[in-house]
């Protein structure tokens, strides 16, 4: 199963490069939607439903550039530095909740926390990350 | 602009992908209504693609090396052309994506079931039975059955609007009902109230029509 899901996630890598748009995530944002959406499809037999960007009916951002606040572009020193720089405890949840297809009540019994500490780690874990992107 | 937002935790879920299909579509479709709610998305997106970027790299077997490789000029065009309905005026701005594909039938086509005189549903295809998936058209002026949940309900305005003790619901808002509570929203006057709705665990009526009604229906 890992095998078929390399597979069919580098080919549709592969095949949909051209369809990439650098000024709409990074690299390794668009490679990571694309394997989340597989997952879903492959593993979980369900079918990944997302709003569509070109979408005539989608409300626009009130301000044209409000769509780029979001992380400043990675680099492979600086992205190491802000992950080893997160306390354990909300990189673990981050790990849980990215990798191994938890949601944040199935996460919350596991480590026997409240479901308000999960949300919370995961909340002030996007901030730092964000934070420390900023700085960069 | 919408002013009430699904859960945020149900929002990084449908981000990171774990959420269940039937709530991920109503969540997706107030993300493409609500800009602040997509920028939460993707910053959850960013997040993973760092944490994926900080993976050491695993060296695949050789089969699945070759395997790969001689399939990189077989095309499939599932992967290209994914299905999207094509709606009429009305639809198109009215029913977001990707609702809109997920009905595939325009809004006056729909075969609206009566409820009651002032409200008529209509479930949309759903697999998953820990769910209801739901259109629910409330005539303008009128109040909403009391009713009752058994699990976690998500009410999203499409078109028009609706009162509830809580405020005013419009275009992309959305409403929150748990088992806790009863309410029973009023549609605004001049046009008729769509929604989305998701129900986790079904619902059911209350008061004295609603006792009746649920006799008829499994709401």
């Amino acid at each position: 199963m890992a095998d078929e899901l390399v597979q069919d996630v580098m080919l549709t890598v592969w095949r949909r490069a051209a369809s990439y748009d650098a000024r709409l995530a990074s690299v390794s944002t668009w490679v990571y939607t694309i394997a989340r959406n597989r997952r879903i499809d492959v593993i979980r037999r369900q079918r990944r439903v997302d709003w569509d960007p070109t979408d005539p009916a989608l409300v626009p951002e009130p301000e044209p550039n409000a769509a780029e606040i979001r992380l400043a572009r990675e680099n492979g020193k600086q992205l190491n530095v802000a992950l080893t720089a997160l306390p354990p405890e909300q990189l673990d949840v981050m790990r849980r909740a990215f990798f191994e297809d938890k949601s944040h009540t199935t996460i919350a019994s596991e480590m026997n926390v409240p479901l308000g500490t999960v949300k919370s780690r995961i909340r002030l874990a996007l901030t730092r990350l964000r934070a420390s992107m900023e700085q960069n | 602009m919408a002013r009430f937002h699904p859960p945020e935790d149900m929002v990084i879920d449908h981000a990171v992908g774990t959420l269940a299909e039937a709530q991920s579509l109503f969540v997706a479709s107030h993300v493409s209504l609500c800009p602040d709610c997509r920028v939460l998305v993707r910053e959850v997106e960013e997040a993973g693609g760092l944490l994926l970027h900080a993976i050491d790299p695993v060296p695949v077997d050789q089969r699945l090396r070759e395997a790969v490789l001689s399939n990189l000029h077989h095309v499939d065009e599932n992967d290209w052309h994914e299905a999207r309905f094509i709606a009429d005026t009305a639809t198109l701005r009215a029913v977001p994506e990707p609702l809109r594909s997920h009905m595939a039938v325009n809004l006056h086509e729909i075969p609206w079931q009566r409820v009651t005189s002032k409200l008529a549903r209509y479930d949309l295809p759903n697999r998953d039975p820990r769910f209801v998936v739901r259109m629910l058209k409330i005539a303008a002026g009128s109040r909403m059955p009391k009713h009752e949940h058994g699990g976690m309900e998500l009410t999203m305005v499409l078109a028009g609007a609706f009162t509830d003790d809580r405020g005013r619901y419009g275009r992309g808002d959305v409403a929150l009902g748990d088992p806790s509570i009863r309410h029973s929203p009023i549609a605004e006057d001049g046009e008729d109230c769509l929604c989305l709705t998701v129900v986790e665990g079904g619902l059911s009526l209350s008061g004295p029509i609603g006792k009746v009604v649920n006799l008829f229906y499994k709401f």
